[in-house]
């Protein structure tokens, strides 16, 4: 019975892995708790973080039993996790604004489209930024003192501690970091390509949270001299980590699935792993952001690929860069028109305490894509 | 930045550095507080002279201990060497000379990387505080304004007094000893040493949670890429200047604590011991007012034992000599002796330029303001205030210029260390050497009126 079990979990990892490395069609769970971002914008699940019954809501059903036992024995990280997805996206959509690809999402579950079921640096970044979300609000809250289960970071606190200067309530970016390899990896499956390199930039996400946090220090005591220290360690703004990672989409390394038949020493160990396409390439750090198939241009619709395309864009008429009208609309050229826009301005304080603000009207010249 | 988002940086900060620094401070400072109570307990309770000497040794060495660990041998090493002196040199009539000299050497020494840096830079403003008691004890000795040299007992307990060991201020022997007499508890004594220490707590705050963010999350001023930098300056200096309080006041809740520094009026005490004057250095008159609320014992200090013994010298040069003996006694190092030569130089100029326009004026536009009976014609008149105020402002833009450097650095280690002197160069020529420029200006000024 038990050997029945096991091959036919075999046979099914079997397709699972086929089905995947084709890589249409198929069910894939890669992301799928993303969708908890609508679920909880649209009811009122997060109110009450404090009871337990709601994490069993039907409506996470897009989360795995094992994600959703992480919710239940943290209790108020739930809010953490869609405040943190809901920056991340946020943050996608600010560093792509100018390009062909500008993050988009929808309402439904599948939030980010097909992007992320394919390969390409998009999908990274897609995957790097919201691991990194999840890892800075967890950390966040962490230290606010929001979640029952972690709360300020005492390992590092105090004199006679292991590392007496590193005083204070730090932001607990290890709880962060942790929680968020449980959370987010678990919703990856398989061994193949596209499991390696979904694990590889989340955790790319993570490491630059980490990375980027920094200790702040000053020192007091007579005319300058150092008699006492107050430090407190910081969390990078999210907008550091974008940009931060943006530079890894831009410098993103193309990998492919390096089987056992590797004759590099250094990788016998494990058998499963990535390397650079061009053998000549370094292999990519921890911290590089990795992809193995070309991007789609973008530039039309295509219901299979889940690319809007880019009609009805704003562009830039006067720029010759990436959100300028040539290149923007692919060449398909673009439209002038003109609009009126009711501002409030010459908003003037009053002792105390209210604005008083003029309405101005303006027209605007907008250019958007054939 | 609109004001909702401004309040959730606000809140922010106050729940990421507020919070945090309240409770390192207190948590770093309350032992030091408790022992300075338990030594005032003490001193009240009377007993022998020589005991109280004793606990106010062992108090003074365990907060040393607590705040130096085993660095604080240093200190007590530079203790026992002061009285080997002042005992070696008993029968001459120039032992402040004497002692200050060896004093020099022994901080040359440590400064010439014989203690590590790290160390060094952190027992720097202990060591201070020690050479300065013992210098003004040595100088009192000479003017025979204390009878004999005192016992070791008395000495240490003098230089180690628990309420002034490790933040200072100066104090001298005297009020040491009407600090031992152990004068009765009192409200006022409470009150005065409780608001001392809330203040200190409240410009530990501004230092290091609202100084540095000052433009323009808290003053609504946007800067361009010239002014920007002026901006930022002013940030550093600010936050450089509230650090300063912090000791400061800091310094007098401990040494009222542990009952140093009231005055005596027939029967009626006043603890009135202060140390900086926060507003006369962000709005000061004249740099000269500045220099003297920035630390007001140790300005006396300089004033009674090194100013008023090198007038024989003449006026700039005692100035220069007070000016390098500040600069010693903090440390030798580049950026401090950088900054106290400047501000040398620019109190000397402001002081001149002043005196020569009051009197050509014949107004009160001096660098301390004038008193009642002043023989100035011109008072209060509109010229009079405006002309102030530019004097106001130029020491303002001095004070942004000269606190520009004291940055928190990208290297942890640099501010542990102390600043380097590629540093202080570097910062100051980001500013193109402004002040310098207008100090020279105003000295050319000055030579033309003369």
């Amino acid at each position: 019975m038990r050997s029945l079990a096991l091959l036919l979990g075999v046979k099914a990892a079997c397709i699972l892995l086929v089905s995947s490395l084709s890589g249409t069609g198929a069910v894939n769970n890669s992301g799928r708790w993303w969708g908890i971002v609508n679920v909880a914008s649209s009811s009122n699940l997060l109110t009450n973080s404090k009871n337990v019954q709601l994490v069993l809501d039907p409506s996470l059903a897009l989360l795995s039993r094992r994600q959703r036992r992480l919710i239940r024995q943290n209790p108020g990280i739930l809010h953490a996790i869609a405040a943190g997805l809901h920056t991340a996206i946020k943050e996608c959509k600010w560093q792509f604004r100018n390009r062909r690809w500008n993050c988009p999402t929808t309402h439904s579950p599948a939030i980010f489209g097909k992007i992320v079921n394919r390969g390409c640096r998009e999908t990274a970044f897609v995957f790097a930024i919201t691991s990194a979300g999840v890892t800075h609000a967890v950390a966040r809250s962490c230290s606010e003192g929001a979640i029952e289960s972690c709360t300020c970071d005492y390992r590092r606190r105090g004199p006679g501690g292991p590392d007496w200067h590193w005083g204070g309530c730090s932001d607990n970016v290890d709880f962060g970091r942790v929680f968020s390899q449980e959370f987010v990896d678990s919703s990856e499956r398989g061994r193949d390509l596209r499991y390696l390199t979904n694990l590889h930039n989340n955790e790319a996400g993570r490491m630059t949270v980490s990375s980027e946090m920094r200790q702040e220090c000053k020192c007091h005591g007579m005319s300058g001299s150092c008699t006492v220290r107050t430090c407190w360690m910081r969390l990078p703004s999210f907008r550091t980590v974008g940009d931060f990672l943006k530079d890894r989409f831009d410098g993103a390394s193309r990998v492919v699935y390096a089987n056992k038949g590797s004759n590099r020493a250094s990788h016998r160990a494990d058998p499963r792993h990535l390397e650079p396409e061009n053998p000549a390439h370094k292999p990519p750090s921890a911290m590089d952001l990795v992809y193995f198939e070309k991007s789609p241009n973008f530039c039309s619709y295509n219901g299979k690929t889940g690319t809007l395309g880019t009609s009805g864009r704003t562009c830039n008429s006067s720029s010759p860069g990436l959100d300028g009208c040539e290149l923007l609309c692919c060449g398909r050229g673009f439209k002038t028109r003109t609009e009126t826009v009711t501002e409030r301005c010459h908003c003037t304080f009053h002792w105390c305490c209210h604005v008083s603000c003029l309405n101005c009207t303006s027209t605007r010249t907008l250019h958007q894509c054939l | 930045m609109d004001i909702s988002s401004r309040l959730e940086v606000w809140q922010q900060l106050a729940e990421n550095c507020g919070l945090i620094t309240v409770q390192q401070g207190l948590q770093q400072v309350w032992t030091l507080l408790l022992l300075c109570l338990i030594c005032r307990l003490c001193f009240r309770l009377g007993g022998v002279s020589t005991l109280k000497h004793v606990v106010s040794v062992l108090a003074g060495m365990y907060s040393l201990f607590l705040f130096f660990e085993l660095q604080m041998l240093w200190v007590l090493l530079f203790s026992a060497l002061c009285y080997f002196v002042l005992l070696l040199t008993q029968h001459s009539s120039t032992r402040g000379i004497f002692l200050s000299a060896v004093i020099l050497v022994y901080l040359l020494v440590g400064e010439l990387h014989l203690i590590d840096m790290v160390t060094w830079h952190k027992i720097r403003g202990s060591q201070m505080v020690v050479a300065m008691k013992a210098i003004s004890l040595a100088f009192d000795l000479d003017r025979a304004a204390v009878a004999g040299l005192p016992s070791p007992a008395e000495f240490l307990g003098y230089v180690l007094f628990v309420g002034t060991v490790v933040f200072g201020p100066w104090i001298s022997f005297s009020s040491y000893k009407n600090a031992i007499e152990g004068r009765e508890l009192s409200w006022m004594w409470l009150w005065s040493s409780s608001i001392s220490l809330l203040k200190s707590q409240l410009c530990l705050l501004v230092s290091t949670c609202i100084a540095p963010y000052l433009f323009p999350l808290f003053i609504p001023i946007y800067g361009n890429t010239v002014t920007d930098k002026w901006l930022r300056a002013y940030e550093n200096a600010v936050s450089f200047h509230f650090s300063n309080y912090f000791v400061g006041h800091l310094s007098e809740g401990t040494s009222m604590l542990a009952g140093a520094g009231f005055t005596e009026e027939k029967e009626h005490i006043r603890w009135d011991l202060s140390v900086v004057k926060p507003l006369s250095v962000e709005m000061p008159r004249s740099m000269v007012l500045v220099v003297t609320s920035w630390n007001i014992p140790m300005s006396r200090w300089l004033k009674t034992y090194v100013f008023k013994n090198a007038m024989k010298l003449g006026t700039f040069p005692a100035i220069l000599v007070t000016y390098t003996a500040s600069a010693i006694l903090h440390g030798l190092s580049f950026h401090l002796g950088a900054v106290l030569l400047s501000l040398g130089f620019i109190t000397y100029v402001e002081h001149v330029l002043r005196k020569r326009l009051a009197s050509i004026f014949s107004a009160c536009v001096l660098s301390r303001p004038c008193n009642s009976g002043c023989s100035h014609k011109h008072k209060k008149g509109f010229w009079v205030v405006v002309l102030n105020l530019v004097f106001s402002f130029l020491a303002i833009f001095h004070l942004t210029y000269l606190g520009s450097m004291f940055d928190p650095g990208v290297d942890e280690r640099e501010v542990e260390e102390g600043y380097a002197a590629i540093h202080t160069i570097q910062r100051w020529s980001d500013l193109s050497w402004a002040s310098h420029w207008v100090v020279f200006g105003c000295w050319v000024f000055y030579r033309l009126i003369q």
